[in-house]
């Protein structure tokens, strides 16, 4: 999404109560420009994307908050904070997460999402780029998505079976898949009020290009879990045959 | 005094033009999506008449905010 969206859409959101009388007015020729719609759903679309972050990061800090008023002492020094920072992700994420999860929390995001997806192997992420905005906003909903999924089926990630990983993985795979059909078909419709080879079509047109990647590139993915499911099955049947002779 | 209709563009007291992208009619209120194309604002407002007087209200309720952006958007997203 372009920027001056973005930022119209945090003015929106920090809008003050304000009464301001209409001076003049005129009719357009039948419709509102096309810029204007553009605009209208672009910081529409920015101003819920937004809201949605805020929801994520909200629920993230909370968790947060809660952990730390159960293990926090109010003369707490600066090495003990980190100790129990560290003890946080212990006992949340998997030895493997803990491992990667350094530095801001945008690494924080990132590199706990691939440890996530890797996990899965559900390899969403395969490409090396540069933790832009868009990968974040990407990792903040994958792991929303997770921890939604640990916490309505108490699963333990750290512990679980393969078996148990892989269904997760299929779950995860449809609502990620659900998301980015979603995005793809806004971004599609959105094409509609553009004008060809304007800045804002080609945009457009690049991030149906990103769109469509993404759904490849987890759809590769998923069939590397299903195969992995074939084989599961097949040496289950192994070993029960096995047993029995 | 007439009511502020779809098909036109108003301007303000700032000495900014507005187009009225959408209206969403609620609880015998009438709520105004505003894109000002210059600067790419948008703003959610109330309509209000007094006697032959039309103002608008900015809204600063983020609920309701969130509601009428969400009803307006899908609104654009079917066209």
């Amino acid at each position: 999404m372009d920027s001056k969206y973005n930022k119209s859409a945090e003015q929106l959101a920090r809008q003050k109560k304000q009464r301001m009388r209409v001076i003049k007015r005129r009719k357009t020729v039948g419709v509102i420009t096309t810029t204007a719609v553009v605009i209208a759903l672009s910081v529409g679309m920015a101003f819920m994307a937004l809201d949605a972050w805020d929801r994520e990061y909200d629920a993230h800090q909370q968790m947060l908050a809660e952990y730390r008023a159960e293990n926090y002492r109010p003369e707490i020094s600066q090495e003990e904070k980190e100790r129990a920072n560290i003890q946080y992700y212990e006992d949340h994420y998997s030895p493997e997460t803990i491992d990667n999860l350094k530095g801001s929390i945008i690494n924080e995001y990132g590199i706990l999402i691939d440890a996530i997806v890797e996990n899965e192997k559900l390899q969403v992420n395969t490409d090396v780029e540069a933790l832009d905005s868009d990968r974040l906003d990407d990792a903040i909903d994958e792991y929303g998505q997770f921890k939604a999924t640990c916490e309505k089926d108490q699963v333990n990630y750290a512990t679980a079976s393969e078996e148990v990983r892989i269904d997760k993985a299929m779950s995860l795979y449809n609502s990620k898949i659900d998301v980015l059909e979603d995005q793809l078909l806004e971004a599609q419709q959105k094409a509609k009020y553009l004008e060809p080879d304007s800045s804002e079509f080609l945009e457009n047109k690049e991030t149906i290009e990103n769109i469509t990647r993404k759904i490849k590139s987890a759809d590769t993915a998923i069939d590397v879990v299903g195969d992995r499911m074939v084989t599961m099955d097949f040496e289950k049947r192994q070993a029960e045959e096995g047993k029995q002779k | 005094m007439e009511r502020i209709t779809k098909d036109e563009a108003i301007t303000l007291e700032n000495n900014k033009e507005y187009y009225v992208v959408e209206i969403v009619e609620q609880d015998e209120k009438r709520y105004l999506y505003l894109v000002n194309e210059e600067e790419a604002d948008v703003i959610v407002a109330e309509e209000i008449i007094e006697g032959e007087e039309i103002t608008i209200e900015t809204l600063d309720d983020i609920e309701k905010i969130k509601e009428i952006v969400k009803i307006v958007t899908e609104r654009l997203n079917k066209n």
